[in-house]
């Protein structure tokens, strides 16, 4: 068990090694200077020369890797290109609001998606069973964030019940804040639940299968004790993982739903940063991301062999 | 034996699948009482499995599966209960032991949970007292240090303890009738027959009814009252089990047993089988009596179906054959079911 513990830690870290380098190597690679971009019109052959040598940017490749990693082991992800500010306190400021956003659509996904998964994979003889797949299916295949989009139109440019886009930090005003998210999480949330919804169907109905169900039929065991007692904990289990391994599609969803709702998140600051190739601020963002997912995903491994007593009791 | 405790009635069980019906168990009739031990036997695919949990009720609310007959349970017939009524049949009036025990166990919850979890649901008793009667159940059906061992999960368990923890799950309510089907195939040979051992032994305690459902001639044998063969989904011949074994009248039977394993006979003859396999019965119900096409006694007779009758009055041996009852014991003296 702690041996298990000590290899994904270690697993979790290499990944995030490699992710850092290919950070560094494919913004370091891409076409363009970022010397040029920085002086906009201002550009003449001797002034990129100088700021080139300024930024560094004319040394070797792997001695940049190497400062940078240096710099960015020490917690210092450098400086902006574009703002001169320290890209620690951009990514620190940027991180409130994507948390918000992402936490609050997760929880949102898990609380519907589930139950919603288990009922349907126990009710698919009932009459609602079919309608209601068909809108998870319908969920699935509409693109991205077309019902955003939609909501947008109905609450804010119709209805004008709610704001259309921008971002209100809660220790400003709660119900600033929780006016401001709503749009945004329920994008962001009914872009994920059909996937989730269909995952835990096919699950369920497999557990339902499993012979420890006719084992807990004959036992006298009714309908809702099956659900709550047998099939949900077995769904669980491999739903967990699901959901660790999803983290990148809610990360990428998040980046679109800032951009949307013009939210001034991680996504959006990466998006700015990509498009005036402030390769420290891309390099930051993209690095952050990664570290979420890692640290995610070690956390749900951790639950994953606290809860399954096949792991926890080895 | 005036009042059985379980009395199947002309059960049929058919598959509907999109236009296509098709008949799984036919015309299935037979007793149990307490007490009793009803060995079902026949080959694989004939219905054994289908026709035991039909009696459990685990098929009743299957949509696949329409069934047809009755089941008096205690003079109740299960197939009119409503499904909160049938859940208080299950565990306390029926217990079921199944095939696999690596999987018929949940993982995730502790033996003891599961055993107490039927008693939790029907019987009133305090934390306490459940944890008491696993603690007894454990042992009664022989594990080995029950006070470490009831907080163990399945995955702690060798496949023989996890068979000995279901019989202690199916036992937990005290139930008037065990269905047992196939509860040792999964097993190694000794495991085997220690849990057939076990399972008449605790048939006897706690004077159930049992319904065991196995293609191990030899333990029919053994602890069998009555036998009923099964064949393509219909009852083909059932009666006491000495009577069966003795004088068997269908030659489907004969066949079974002259397959089986002697002590009187020799290491090195080879077993005679019955030539041929069962009708698939996804493909529909052959015309007349479904085992002709493999019978050496069959007849013109044999294009009909026939009933399930008895040949001579009292013992209640009944056989579903046109063959008068003296010929078969005549051919087969003559060596003729030898091949
Ligand atoms: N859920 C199901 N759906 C469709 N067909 C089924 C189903 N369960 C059983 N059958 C069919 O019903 C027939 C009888 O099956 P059953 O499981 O009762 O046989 P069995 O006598 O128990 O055989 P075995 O000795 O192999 O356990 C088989 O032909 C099988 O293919
Ligand atoms: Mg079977």
């Amino acid at each position: 068990m702690a041996i298990y513990l000590v290899g994904r830690v270690l697993g979790g870290l290499v990944t995030l090694f490699c992710v850092s380098a290919l950070a560094f190597f494919a913004t370091a690679l891409a076409p363009g200077n970022p010397a040029a971009v920085l002086l906009g019109n201002l550009a003449t052959p001797e002034r990129i020369a100088a700021v080139t040598h300024e930024m560094g940017l004319d040394q070797p490749l792997p001695v940049r890797y190497a400062i940078w990693l240096r710099h960015t082991v020490t917690g210092n992800l450098g400086t902006s290109n574009l703002s001169f500010k320290p890209v620690n306190d951009l990514i620190l400021a940027a991180l409130p609001p994507t948390l918000e956003l992402a936490i609050l659509s997760l929880l949102l996904v898990v609380v519907v998606a589930i139950p919603m998964g288990l009922v349907l994979a126990q009710g698919r003889d009932r009459w609602w069973a079919r309608p209601l797949s068909g809108l998870v299916t319908l969920g699935i295949s509409v693109p991205g964030f077309w019902v955003g989009l939609l909501l947008i139109v109905l609450f804010s440019v119709t209805f004008k019940l709610l704001p259309s886009g921008g971002y209100i930090a809660p220790a400003r005003s709660l119900s600033g804040n929780a006016r401001a998210m709503v749009l945004p999480v329920l994008t962001l949330a009914i872009y994920l639940i059909p996937a989730l919804v269909r995952f835990v169907r096919v699950t369920a109905a497999t557990v339902l299968r499993e012979d420890y169900v006719d084992t807990a039929r004959a036992k006298g065991v009714g309908n809702a004790g099956i659900l709550l007692r047998h099939v949900a904990p077995n769904t669980l289990i491999t739903t967990i993982t699901y959901i660790g391994l999803q983290l990148g599609v809610l990360i990428s969803g998040a980046i679109v739903v800032e951009i949307i709702f013009s939210i001034p998140g991680l996504g959006r600051l990466g998006m700015n940063a990509v498009l005036n190739r402030d390769y420290p601020v891309i390099q930051g963002v993209v690095l952050v991301a990664a570290a979420g997912y890692v640290i995610v995903n070690l956390a749900i491994d951790l639950a994953y062999s606290m809860i399954d007593p096949r792991i926890r009791t080895r | 034996m005036a009042d059985p405790l379980v009395d199947v009635r002309n059960l049929g069980v058919r598959l509907v699948t999109g236009q296509r019906e098709t008949s799984l168990v036919d015309d299935v009739s037979f007793t149990v009482a307490r007490g009793e031990v009803l060995c079902i036997v026949g080959e694989s695919g004939c219905g054994k499995t289908i026709t035991a949990r039909s009696i459990m009720g685990l098929n009743r609310n299957d949509r696949r599966f329409s069934l047809s007959g009755q089941i008096l349970f205690q003079g109740r017939d299960l197939m009119a209960l409503s499904d909160a009524e049938m859940r208080g049949i299950r565990g306390t009036g029926i217990g079921m032991i199944f095939q696999d025990p690596m999987t018929s166990l949940n993982p995730l919850h502790r033996i003891g949970r599961q055993i107490g979890e039927g008693m939790r649901l029907h019987m009133k008793l305090s934390e306490a007292e459940i944890r008491e009667r696993t603690l007894l159940l454990l042992a009664q059906v022989g594990i080995p240090n029950p006070r470490t061992r009831i907080d163990d999960y399945p995955h702690q368990f060798s496949g023989g303890m996890r068979q000995r923890a279901m019989i202690a799950l199916a036992l937990a309510c005290s139930p008037a009738l065990l269905i047992a089907d196939e509860p040792t195939t999964a097993l190694d040979v000794t495991t085997q027959k220690q849990i057939l051992t076990l399972i008449a032994r605790l048939k006897d305690t706690y004077g159930m009814g049992l319904i065991l459902i196995t293609h191990d001639l030899g333990i029919v044998a053994e602890i069998a009252d009555r036998i009923m063969v099964m064949y393509a989904g219909q009852c083909v011949e059932v009666g006491p089990v000495r009577s069966v074994f003795r004088s068997p009248r269908h030659p489907y039977t004969a066949g079974l047993l002259a397959s089986m394993p002697a002590a009187n006979r020799g290491r090195t003859e080879r077993l005679p089988s019955i030539r041929g396999t069962p009708p698939l019965l996804a493909e529909g119900r052959p015309q007349g009596c479904a085992f002709q096409p493999r019978c050496d006694f069959a007849f013109d007779r044999c294009a009909a179906m026939p009933l399930l009758s008895a040949d001579d009055a009292g013992e209640g041996h009944l056989d579903r054959c046109w063959l008068p009852s003296g010929r078969l014991a005549q051919r087969d003296a003559a060596g003729e079911m030898r091949r």
